[in-house]
């Protein structure tokens, strides 16, 4: 049953029940039934991957910065190409800035952790479209 | 003085020490690697990291990562708790650079008892007695060892200077091999510890492993504990421990550990600490000193009341021992099982889903455990997933009643050592008590024979 349209479906409602704080959720119909049930006390909701993108990640702890505290415009902005190197995010730990990178060319799609926001090691930050060469 | 807390362990111990920190008013921030993001530490903290993948390399031993969440977290303190770092004399140092309190001694006396040669000799200096045999490392001259190894008498033991809990050694019943031990060992000395000094000393045959307590504060008060048996281990890994050891003349045990107390202040300790010795024939002999809180620490609050992370916590701060050695008496006996997830007759880890999770209880009975039903035992780390210490006034009750504590308990999802606890707490010459550390082996390869 599992097609790959009904991963994307799945993946949707299991949005919506973090979103609205539910950890159960049941569907029952003639062809099929589906229980999702959420880890009690999982840490918030981190984001999820649509189809097409590629997340980027925390490499480190940090307090997340879309903007270097030098200038007053974002590295980038949602729909902006970036290339493979670019610095598309930062994480600060005291006077320490470390950059987050464009793994490859891409589209910056969404920025999925609000700037000052403290981070661990594997948070999702940002979900890229890759672009191909 | 510090208010808040970081503790860079994961685990039971994780959770004691965010226990003792939360007692004393202070503030926790807990680190995870990504395999733990889920644990009971972290949903308890105050504050949550995560700091690397699962690898241990890359999130609980790695200083940097650590450092960096203490700042990101505004902790003044740092507990290491035991194994990882906890005996890192770098990274005490690194703590202290960084301006944040090592929750342990000074990185000097970590380095002092963490080469086995040099901390040998502060013993002897300090007059605990040692196991015979030179407080010098040996000489690349092998007509030398040999005489060194004459003189001790055979059988001799050769081992790692910077070696530890059974790890980096050899044993020698005659003078046939000794070139090959020597340079074997001294080969993986180099390896394994990054340091190839060796040296050597009588090898006891038939030993009990007891330790005693200490805690130290920094106005010079160090005071002992009690002691503690931990003969029973299998590959040098306690399983069983208890307090106070069992048949050994309390006179005895009590000028040991008045001399372990008086070496902590000459070597600058602070913050507990444990000097092991092997016990035979009624002599005592240094070993090693474990720089940190250990595993086994809870029978000895269990017959001390003494709350031991929280004083050592305290003298962390700055704080006088709030204890004379005049007031710990000890009450009654307590005995300990750590419960690993692991193959009870191969002791191969034996991780994966906790489906059932039934905990004992009753009087004289705590468990410390970090577990609930449902959760993941990765298999990136030590395999212990719950301590389950009974206290009894005489060392029968304290049996029984781990007895029927063993037998309530329920564990479904993973293999654990609770079987092999049910059935050690039946054996003959264990509940007589005062085993030497072969007997748990032997028992097992008995019992899996018959």
């Amino acid at each position: 049953m599992t097609a790959p349209q009904e991963i994307a479906e799945l993946r949707q409602i299991v949005r919506w029940l973090r979103e609205a704080g539910l950890t159960r959720f049941e569907l029952r119909s003639a062809q099929r039934a589906i229980r999702l049930v959420l880890a009690a006390g999982s840490a918030p909701a981190q984001a999820m991957a649509e189809e097409d993108e590629l997340l980027v990640s925390a490499s480190m702890a940090g307090v997340f910065l879309a903007t270097h505290p030098g200038r007053s415009a974002a590295l980038v902005r949602p729909g902006e190409p970036v290339t493979a190197g670019a610095v598309i995010g930062l994480l600060r730990v005291g006077t320490l800035l470390t950059p987050v990178l464009a793994p490859r060319d891409a589209v910056l799609r969404r920025v999925l952790v609000a700037a000052g926001e403290t981070v661990g090691y594997g948070t999702p930050l940002f979900a890229l479209v890759p672009q191909s060469p | 003085m510090f208010q808040k807390v970081l503790i860079a362990n994961r685990g039971e111990i994780a959770l004691r020490v965010q226990r003792a920190c939360k007692a004393l008013g202070l503030a926790t921030v807990a680190i995870c690697s990504e395999a733990d993001r889920d644990s009971a530490p972290v949903a308890h903290a105050d504050q949550a990291i995560c700091i690397g993948p699962p690898a241990a390399a890359r999130s609980y031993l790695d200083p940097a990562a650590i450092l960096l969440a203490a700042e990101l977290s505004g902790a003044e303190a740092i507990h290491p708790g035991y194994g990882f770092l906890s005996e890192n004399a770098d990274f005490a140092e690194q703590v202290a650079a960084a301006g944040l309190v090592f929750v342990g001694p000074p990185a000097q006396a970590i380095r002092l008892m963490g080469d086995k040669v040099s901390a040998k000799r502060a013993m002897r200096a300090a007059g605990v007695p040692c196991v015979p045999g030179p407080t010098e490392a040996l000489p690349d001259d092998l007509g030398r060892v040999r005489r060194i190894a004459r003189e001790v008498g055979y059988p001799v033991i050769i081992k790692a200077a910077g070696g530890g809990g059974g790890r980096g050694m050899r044993i020698l019943h005659t003078e046939e091999r000794l070139a090959e031990a020597v340079a074997v060992t001294r080969e993986e000395a180099r390896q394994a510890f990054g340091n190839p000094e060796i040296y050597l000393e009588k090898f006891l045959e038939r030993p009990r492993h007891v330790e005693i307590q200490v805690l130290c504060d920094t106005q010079g008060n160090a005071i002992w504990l009690g002691d503690r048996d931990c003969s029973m281990q299998r590959r040098h890994q306690k399983l069983v421990e208890e307090a106070p050891a069992p048949g050994i003349p309390r006179e005895l045990v009590a000028a040991i550990g008045a001399r372990c107390a008086t070496a902590c202040v000459e070597i600058g300790y602070r913050g507990a600490g444990t000097f092991e010795f092997l016990y035979e024939d009624g002599v005592f002999a240094f070993i090693e000193m474990n720089t940190r809180i250990q595993v086994e620490h809870p029978v000895t609050e269990a017959v001390t009341g003494i709350d031991i992370v929280q004083e050592q916590i305290r003298v962390a701060q700055g704080s006088a021992l709030s204890l004379r050695q005049s007031d710990p008496a000890v009450r009654g006996h307590a005995v300990e099982c750590r419960i690993n997830a692991e193959n009870p007759a191969t002791g191969l880890p034996s991780p994966g889903r906790i489906s059932r999770w039934d905990l004992p209880g009753g009087p004289g009975i705590r468990v410390d455990t970090h577990i609930r039903a449902g959760d993941v035992v990765p298999p990136h780390y030590d395999s212990l997933i719950a301590k389950v210490i009974a206290h009894g006034a005489t060392r029968d009750e304290a049996l029984a009643r781990m007895r029927v504590a063993l037998a309530e308990m329920r564990i479904e999802g993973v293999q654990t050592t609770l079987p092999l606890h049910r059935e050690i707490l039946r054996d003959a010459a264990f509940c007589a008590g005062g085993v030497d550390i072969h007997h748990f082996e032997a028992w097992l390869a008995r019992s899996k024979a018959a």
